[in-house]
Formats: structure tokens, sequence, C-alpha cells
């Protein structure tokens, strides 16, 4: 597919066959039969994060049930072993740190930075494991389900501890709050809240898009605190999103919730129902959606419903952390409906968007330049 | 490797969580599929791997250098599939193969040397962007431009411009080996 190769490459490659043996014999069994291309499909089913999820488990298990595994760091003895081969690869390796194909824009990763109550900030990756001290005497766990708060933990004292999340641009993180509520938090998104409740009432601090899980407590509701307006929760799930530019927000997608601006009184949601709160007029618009469509991105989906070009580039930019120029405004007024998959090259979204729309596309660096 | 492969071992040895999650990355995909050239059935496979990588984390044996620990996972995984296969009591000329040639020396290396090339070029193919993928993948089934053109309902010139990346990709990941693949035409 890339032709032939140059008389540079031929002879380079010719000889590394004559180097050994084994390499000689190598080259004869890939001129046999094409293994690759009968076994990448099946290799393509194979599901490593399954077989992540399972050790892991295993492994957590184990931990728990013993404390035998202090001996740590034992120096190993290097022996390095030499052969042709081993060399061959390791001078491949090196050049695999360089970024391959510089128009290449990945999606988001899980990633943000945690404030303390002393103001002191952790930098929270995936992957990573274990214990974070929150608060004084206080830890939270880190999983691969993203961080988790000790919910045995209910103050007596009305004096709350805050942490912080922050979420970048081209990042997003899971929360397991005190009370059992879980938190899906998008790219570009802080919330603010305390390591553990009070008895009367579970007061979070939002700016940004989120997805609530909320634990059930009639004793204790729960609010949702963002500039404008607070939504107070009777136990149920639903989205917030102060992104975007229409207003703030809030999709029930069962349950019960209330939302109340400073000015006016309380809009009570039901489940399909959007609440959209304008910024500048300060009036609450009620209106039926599918509810679905607004929490896809917590399965890994972008939905686009009829929306501008300028909203989905928003919403995406968020995400890839990139910047957007337009060289014909026009093209902003485009509109656009598709269902695409959230942790994928952005290539792909604008590949279709391009076959839908005509709209054309280029990368520069961190820059998505738009042109008819 | 994005950690030198003195530190992965040493980690390894040290039960670091962090190195089994970049053993899983690198080697879990490929370890089932070479299980699953000997056993065939897919969740076997994936058990015979996952309790490998279990035994790793359990015992306290040392490894002393990378190239050693790699080839005890293929051995671990052979051995695992030669006892299943046993045990079923499977009469096939690959245990009969197997058991007559494990301890020739030359013979193990030339097949670790072999199994890791493999590996390499099937973790570089899966990393390319998926739509890129999609093309490489119909191209090496024989299908020309337009044809696959249609089957991902993209412009030819989209498809040329996937391939040209595809290429450009494997060429800087692989070095000699892509040459080589392109050489004896699996590429």
């Amino acid at each position: 597919m890339s032709g032939a190769l140059s008389e540079g490459e031929r002879q380079e490659l010719e000889l590394w066959i004559d180097q050994n043996d084994g390499n000689r014999r190598f080259f004869e069994d890939m001129k046999q039969g094409n293994r690759f291309a009968e076994e990448f499909p099946e290799f393509c089913q194979i599901d490593m994060e399954r077989g992540w999820v399972r050790f892991e488990q295993h492994i957590r298990q184990e931990r728990r049930n013993s404390w035998r595994r202090v001996l740590k760091y034992v120096a190993a003895i290097v022996v390095p072993v030499a052969i042709g081969f081993s060399i061959w690869l390791l001078n491949r390796e090196e050049k695999n740190s360089i970024l391959p194909i510089s128009e290449m824009i990945e999606p988001g990763q899980v990633k943000a930075t945690l404030e303390l109550p002393g103001g002191k900030t952790l930098a929270l990756k995936d992957m990573k494991q274990g214990e974070i001290e929150v608060d004084k005497g206080l830890k939270a766990m880190q999983t691969t389900q993203g961080l988790v708060y000790d919910s045995t933990v209910v103050l007596n004292v009305e004096e709350l501890k805050f942490n912080t999340l922050k979420i970048p641009r081209g990042g997003e993180f899971r929360l397991t709050l005190a009370d059992g509520t879980r938190v899906i938090l998008n790219s570009a998104t802080r919330l603010k809240y305390p390591v553990a409740f009070g008895q009367r009432e579970r007061k979070v601090y939002l700016d940004g898009e989120a997805y609530f899980e909320v634990e059930t407590d009639t004793t204790r509701p729960f609010y949702v605190v963002m500039d404008r307006i607070q939504v107070r929760v009777y136990g149920t799930s639903f989205n917030v999103n102060t992104h975007q530019e229409k207003g703030i927000e809030t999709v029930l997608v069962e349950g019960k919730v209330g939302i109340k601006t400073f000015a006016a009184g309380e809009y009570v949601l039901k489940p399909g129902e959007l609440a959209c709160f304008d910024r500048k007029s300060g009036t609450v618009e009620i209106r039926d959606v599918d509810a679905r469509q607004y929490t896809a991105w917590t399965r890994g989906i972008f939905t686009f419903e009829e929306e501008t070009l300028e909203q989905i580039m928003a919403t995406l930019s968020l995400w890839y952390d990139v910047d957007v120029f337009y060289q014909v405004e026009a093209v902003k007024e485009l509109h656009f409906s598709g269902h695409l998959e959230r942790y994928k090259e952005i290539r792909n979204i604008l590949d279709a968007i391009t076959e839908a729309t005509g709209v054309k596309f280029s990368i520069k660096e961190r820059t998505i330049i738009v042109s008819q | 490797m994005d950690i030198s492969e003195d530190k992965f071992i040493r980690q390894i040895n040290a039960k670091e969580v962090d190195a089994f999650r970049i053993l899983f990355e690198r080697f879990h995909n490929y370890l089932v599929l070479y299980a699953m050239r000997r056993v065939h059935l897919r969740e076997v496979a994936e058990d015979m791997v996952q309790e490998v990588f279990v035994a790793i984390w359990e015992s306290p044996k040392k490894y002393n250098s990378f190239h050693g620990f790699r080839a005890f996972l293929y051995d671990s995984v052979q051995n695992r599939c030669l006892d299943y296969l046993k045990h079923k009591a499977v009469e096939n000329r690959y245990v009969a193969y197997s058991l007559a040639n494990r301890d020739d020396e030359s013979e193990r290396e030339y097949n670790l040397m072999r199994e890791e090339i493999y590996r390499e070029l099937y973790i570089a193919v899966k990393e390319l962007p998926d739509r890129c993928r999609q093309v490489f993948e119909l191209h090496l089934q024989g299908k020309k431009n337009e044809e696959i053109a249609e089957l991902l309902s993209l412009s030819v010139e989209t498809v040329k411009t996937h391939k040209k990346n595809a290429v450009r990709f494997l060429k800087e990941r692989l070095g000699n080996l892509f040459f080589l693949l392109v050489m004896v035409k699996v590429i």
C-alpha cells in the first residue's frame, strides 16, 4: 500500500535479514501465509478492560485480607541480555514516544485536580489507585470508578470542610460523595462539596456540566447551587449544564427536582423535562425532551439534535481541548444531527459532519479551522 | 514502552499496581490470542492469561530482566495450554510437537522473537485511530479504495488520506519491521 521500498530501505532490510539465522527464518516464515490478516479481527475482539477489572477485583480482595506484602523494592539484579534482535526492538521503541501524526487530536481523559481544605491541590489521574487524605484524618478512595468518599461519616458539628474538584478542558471524572450520591463531571467543570455532609442538608456548588444520581435521604434535601439558580433534589437522577449559550439547562431523567431562581419561586420538573434558565431575562422555560440524549455523554456518546455548528463546535472544543476558528461566519448557523462516539479521535466526528453538511475542517496544532 | 524496561521489571517485582496495568495493556490481548491459537476458545484463553497474571502477582518470584520475564509469560501461557489440552485428552500434533521441542533453547529463543514481533505489529495496528484502522483492515482483506469508500460511506479521497496516515503511523511505530511487512506483502 505504500508502494515499493526505496533502495536505502531495501538495503537496510537485507542487512537485517543477513544478520543471523533467526532473522532470515523469520523473513521466510512471514512470506508463508498471512497470519496477521486472518487473526487480526479476532485480536480486536479481545477485551483488555474486562480482564483488567477481573484482575483488579482479585487483588483488591487479597490486599484487604492480608498484610503480608511488606517486602517491597527488593533490588533486582539486572542482567542485560543482548541478542541482536532485542537491540533492534529497543531502537524502534525509542521512536515510539514521538507523536506520529501531527493532526491527530485525541479525546479527553479521566483527569482532575482536587483542592483540599488547607488550599493544597492534588492532581488525579486515571488508573492511580489508593487512599487520599481529603481532610485531617479523613480519607477517600481512588478507584476505577473514580473518587469515593467515606459514607460512614456524618458530622455532628455544622462546620463543614470542603473539597473542590476541577476538571480541565479535555477531562472528565467520576465521584461518589459521602452520602453515596454519584456524580459524573464533564470537561471544564468545577464542583465544590463537603467531605462529609451535615445533618440538615446536602449542598454542592457547580459550574459546568455534571450528571447526578442522588441517593435518597428524606431527612436531608440535596441542593445543587449554580451561579444564578439552585436545584433542589428529592432523590433522583438528572443532568445540569451551565456551559450552554442559551442558559443553564437542567434535564430530569427520573425522580423529582425543583428549580429555584433567586428572583422567582420554584419550578418543579417531571422526568423527561428540560428547564432552561435564561441568564438575561432571568426566566425559566420548561419543555419536553428526550432525557437520554442529554445524558448520552456519560455513556460515551455525543448526541446532536438539530444543533447549530457553532454549538456543536463549542461542545467539541471542551472535550478535545481545541480552539475553533471560522473562516466563513455563515457556516456557524448550519444545523446538524447525529450520534457520534466520544472516545474517538476528533477526525471521525469532523468527517461525519463534513459528509452531512459539506463544511470543511482543517487542523493546525490545536486549532480547528472551519471553511466552506 | 514509556517506562524503561528495567524499571518496569522492578515495579513488577515490587507488585506495583501501575506496572500490572501496563502489563495488561502491552501483553494481555496478545497472550490471549497466543493461547487461542492452541485452545481455540476465547473464554478459556482469557481465563488462562488471567491465571498467569494472578500467579505473577501472588508469587514471590523475582525477575532479573525484561527479556527473561517476557519468555516466562509465553512459557506460562503455553504450559497452561498444554495442561488443558492434555487434560482434555486431545490427541493433537501440536501437543506432541511442543512437548518434544520445549527444551530446545534456540527454538525457544526463535519462537519468542517471532511472537514479540507479531505482538508489536498487532498493538501498533490496534492503536491506529478507529476510522483509519477500519480502512486499513479492509485493505488487508484485499479491498480496493472504491470498495472501501462504498463500505464505510466515505469519499475515495478520504480513504486515501486514511491509508496515507496509517502508513505514516506504522512506519514511525514499526521502523524496520514495517519495511519487512511491505516486502513480504503482509501490508
